[in-house]
């Protein structure tokens, strides 16, 4: 078990190491110039320009460039951000902790009502309720997140005004937790909806599959009630696909709201990836792609560990890639 | 003490809403029906679209840190509404005979860590910091031959030749706001603390704290030097990235300000008749303009692009793509820069909309039709992201359509139309929005004088070159009284209405909106105003 670990963590670096290469690589043979974002547009001195560019080892070679990063990288310094004046580090590590105040809670309510959406539609396979329950799933995965996070805003913030449109936190009131709480419902709203769709077409699909195998007559057929089977049986069996999803979206959760960050002002890594972008903040951008495949790669590993418990068959061997 | 300075106030009240009163939104809102005292207190709350790099707003032009910094940092000038520079950290100046030595008298202040203010102060910053860093004082600086403090509180600066705009270039808006000698001496200005985060000013605001990403709060400076001000408790900038969002944040009560930079004048219908949002017209002009690659054929000829010109109606543009805001433009200069734009320059009454005449001019240019009827096809570039860019492209491509003309599209994210604009000059036209930074030798100049024919962004991309016009914004820029200057410019408009290398389409309508809470001097100059006479309406928070 230690060695399959060790073994995957060692792949897993290796890729991380890959992803963050091809990205640098990637960021900075995009056209565009970072200059424009710490001078301003209109036309600089030069002497200035030339000096911001040296500070920030811009007029190196792209292979310099990439060495001083590899470089710092290997002692553990991700640079310091042009456009945010900040080193990276704790600069994507806050920004990444705010995502999470809003991704985890979301998640994981996605993830329960999910799997419960799918035992409720496959016990009444066939049924209205099951075609009802995969409209609504349907519905909420193909919903534009913008356009649902508008019409959210506008009904609870400006006609009803019971909830604030934006941010983190108010500037007139002063309880900081109920605060929060009042400025996660919205933006948790739209990111739960889409992932209840994911999770519960997921489960429902790989629950089918299992409710036709003959185990289920059997344990049906010996008295177990229609509930029973499906909670404990069908569902535990069908836990694989479902344990996947729910471990790609735990993965991809850092950069996996961005839109619904950007309509709601939610201060975390997506604006900050979507600004690094539009101004070419390059170190900014590899951070952010380290910290995104380091945790794909963990929740990867975690979800691999999660199918030996969800299901006995499978050992864990070392990986060979 | 107490009745004086309530007695200073409610006059400078009366005044102040007497002037507000004059430039109301060009008839977008009404003036109020009474005058109203100003209430001291309260918090205003303005939308930044992300953190600002500095709060030093002589390093850059970059629109967040200009608009924090200026509340911070002031100027030995201001700039009022009707463009003028006008006492601030200088209360008096004279300027010589020969328009060549301005000595300026400066008011007595402290910096907000409590040093005095001194003569040290300007000379360090105008020389160290604005001449070095300052993109939009650069033109004054080339001017500036010594700077001298006889005391503390008086400054020379001795010019080498006679420049126009220099009392508009020594305003925080041209990166001359005068920063602290005594914090900046000896260091590295780009990276003091002073520019970075923990600015030291003597403006009416000082920094209180900064949330990354999500709020900087500015509070009152208690000692400022105009008396009884500012009205304002606290000024929170709120980091809201989507331009939809700020918008809803507005309409929710959850901001009270948005800057025209970052309000669209697509979403005016959202808030036209919302009853607790005013909208005030008022900004350092900016117009969108046709740029023609002048250096490739046919748009070599002057014909050429007279006929096309021709063969768009800039009224159907304004009404199809801006919402029929704002004006059309009629010449190389702005009409709201009053002194420099002559407006018997009329390009709508020149070349009338004819597209039979177009075709025709284009016939006798030699740009004739061929077996498929058409006669050329313009690679137009632009940036994707303003969604009025590609609709004045579709405008556009279907007018010339009818002389046979056609367009390909090239609408690019900014950071890849820059370089293929500005640096390749690979394009035939390219949709722009210039500001004209209020005076046309800081704005206008550098589209079309051959000194700014310059690989870098948003100066002289047509490659358009005219000893005459060179000439004359050289004299419109050097001439130090208002009516030689305005001189020089009408006449270098009558030039370039007739050459045409950038076609003039539309001033743009510069919205500033805000919650009806908001009062007194909001929005009355360049845009980056300096709050300190705003207050804030109690009662319905």
């Amino acid at each position: 078990m230690t060695r399959y670990i060790l073994g995957r963590l060692f792949w897993g670096l290796v890729m991380v190491l890959g992803v963050v290469v091809v990205d640098f690589l990637i960021t900075h043979l995009l056209p565009g110039d970072p200059i424009d974002a710490l001078v301003g547009n209109y036309p600089a001195p030069a002497a200035y320009i030339e000096r911001v560019r040296h500070d920030f080892g811009l007029d190196e070679s792209l292979a310099a460039q990439l060495g001083h990063f590899l470089v710092n990288l290997a002692q553990g310094n991700l640079g310091f951000s042009f456009v945010n004046r900040q080193p990276v580090l704790p600069l994507i590590l806050d920004r990444a902790g705010v995502t999470l105040i809003l991704m985890l809670p979301s998640l994981i309510l996605a993830s329960l009502i999910g799997v419960a959406l799918a035992v409720a539609a496959t016990g009444r396979n066939g049924r209205l309720m099951d075609s009802v329950l995969t409209g609504v799933s349907l519905t909420g995965h193909s919903i534009p997140v913008f356009w649902l996070a508008q019409i959210l805003i506008v009904v609870f913030a400006i006609k009803l005004q019971w909830l604030p449109a934006q941010g983190m936190r108010s500037i007139r009131t002063h309880d900081p937790m109920l605060d929060l709480l009042r400025h996660l419902v919205l933006p948790a709203f739209c990111i739960t909806v889409y992932y209840v769709a994911v999770v519960a077409r997921v489960a429902r699909a790989s629950m089918l599959e299992i409710l036709h195998q003959d185990f289920v007559l059997t344990a049906r057929a010996k008295g177990i009630s229609r509930r029973a089977v499906l909670w404990r049986h069908v569902l535990r069996n069908a836990a694989i696909p479902v344990i996947t999803v729910v471990g790609y979206n735990v993965g991809t959760s850092l950069t996996g709201a961005i839109l619904t960050e950007t309509v709601f002002a939610w201060p975390g890594l997506g604006g900050l990836f979507i600004n690094s972008i539009a101004n070419r903040d390059y170190p900014v951008l590899s951070g952010i792609f380290l910290l995104a495949s380091i945790a794909v790669v963990i929740a990867n590993i975690i979800t691999d560990l999660l199918y030996a418990v969800a299901d006995p068959r499978i050992r864990m061997t070392p990986a060979r890639v | 003490m107490e009745n004086n300075i309530r007695l200073h106030l409610s006059r400078r009240g009366m005044l102040l809403l007497a002037l507000s009163a004059a430039p109301t939104a060009l008839g977008l809102i009404p003036a109020p029906a009474r005058a109203e005292t100003p209430q001291y207190g309260g918090t205003l709350i303005m939308a930044l679209d992300t953190d600002p790099p500095t709060v030093n707003p002589n390093v850059t032009t970059g629109v967040p840190d200009v608009s924090v910094g200026s509340l911070i940092y002031e100027a030995l000038t201001r700039i009022d509404e009707t463009f003028e520079p006008v006492p601030s950290l200088a209360e008096s100046w004279t300027v010589s005979a020969d328009n060549l030595t301005y000595t300026f008298k400066l008011i007595k202040t402290n910096w907000h860590d409590g040093t005095p203010f001194t003569s040290r102060d300007v000379k360090f910053t105008l020389e160290n910091v604005s001449a070095k860093y300052g993109a939009k004082f650069r033109a004054a600086a080339g001017h500036i031959k010594q700077i001298t403090t006889p005391d503390d509180a008086t400054v020379v600066i001795e010019l080498s030749s006679p420049f126009g705009p220099m009392l508009f270039s020594l305003s925080s808006y041209a990166n001359a706001a005068i920063l602290p000698a005594h914090v900046f001496e000896g260091t590295d200005v780009l990276t003091n603390p002073a520019t970075l985060s923990k600015p030291i000013g003597t403006g009416p605001f000082m920094m209180k704290d900064w949330v990354r990403s999500q709020t900087i709060t500015l509070e009152r400076n208690p000692h400022y030097w105009r008396k009884g001000l500012p009205y304002l408790d606290q000024i929170v900038f709120r980091m809201v990235p989507d331009t939809s969002a700020r918008v809803l944040a507005l309409k929710a009560g959850e901001i009270d300000y948005i800057y025209f930079y970052y309000f669209s004048a697509e979403q005016y219908s959202q808030i036209a008749g919302d009853p607790k949002i005013q909208v005030r017209e008022r900004g350092t002009p900016e117009d969108h303009l046709v740029i023609w690659n002048t250096r490739r054929a046919p748009f070599d000829q002057v014909k050429v692009r007279q006929a096309l010109f021709t063969a768009i109606d800039r009224e159907y543009i304004k009404k199809a793509v801006f919402q029929n805001l704002g004006s059309v433009m009629q010449g190389a200069i702005d009409s709201r820069i009053a002194w420099a734009n002559d407006p018997a320059i009329n390009l709508g009454q020149m070349y009338p909309y004819d597209p039979q005449n177009a075709a025709a001019m284009l016939d006798e240019a030699g740009v004739k039709p061929g077996a498929d009827g058409k006669r050329l096809k313009i690679n137009l570039v632009y940036d994707s992201a303003d969604s009025s860019n590609e609709r004045q492209a579709q405008v556009l491509h279907s007018m010339w359509q009818k002389i046979g003309v056609d367009v390909a599209f090239n609408g690019l994210t900014r950071n890849m139309m820059l370089p293929r604009v500005f640096t390749d000059w690979d394009f035939d036209a390219t949709l722009q929005a210039y500001s004209t930074a209020g005076d046309p030798a800081l704005g206008v100049s550098r589209l079309y004088v051959t000194s700014a024919i310059r690989k870098a962004p948003f100066v002289n991309a047509s490659g358009y070159s005219n000893p005459e016009v060179d000439q004359l914004f050289e004299q419109g820029a050097a001439a130090a009284v208002q009516a030689e200057r305005a001189a020089a410019y009408e006449q270098v408009e009558k030039v370039l209405a007739a050459d045409l290398p950038v076609f003039p389409v539309w001033q743009t309508a510069l919205l500033n909106v805000a919650s009806t809470r908001v009062q007194g001097k909001w929005a009355w100059s360049t845009g980056y105003d300096y709050w300190d006479e705003v207050w804030m309406k109690k009662g319905d928070d």
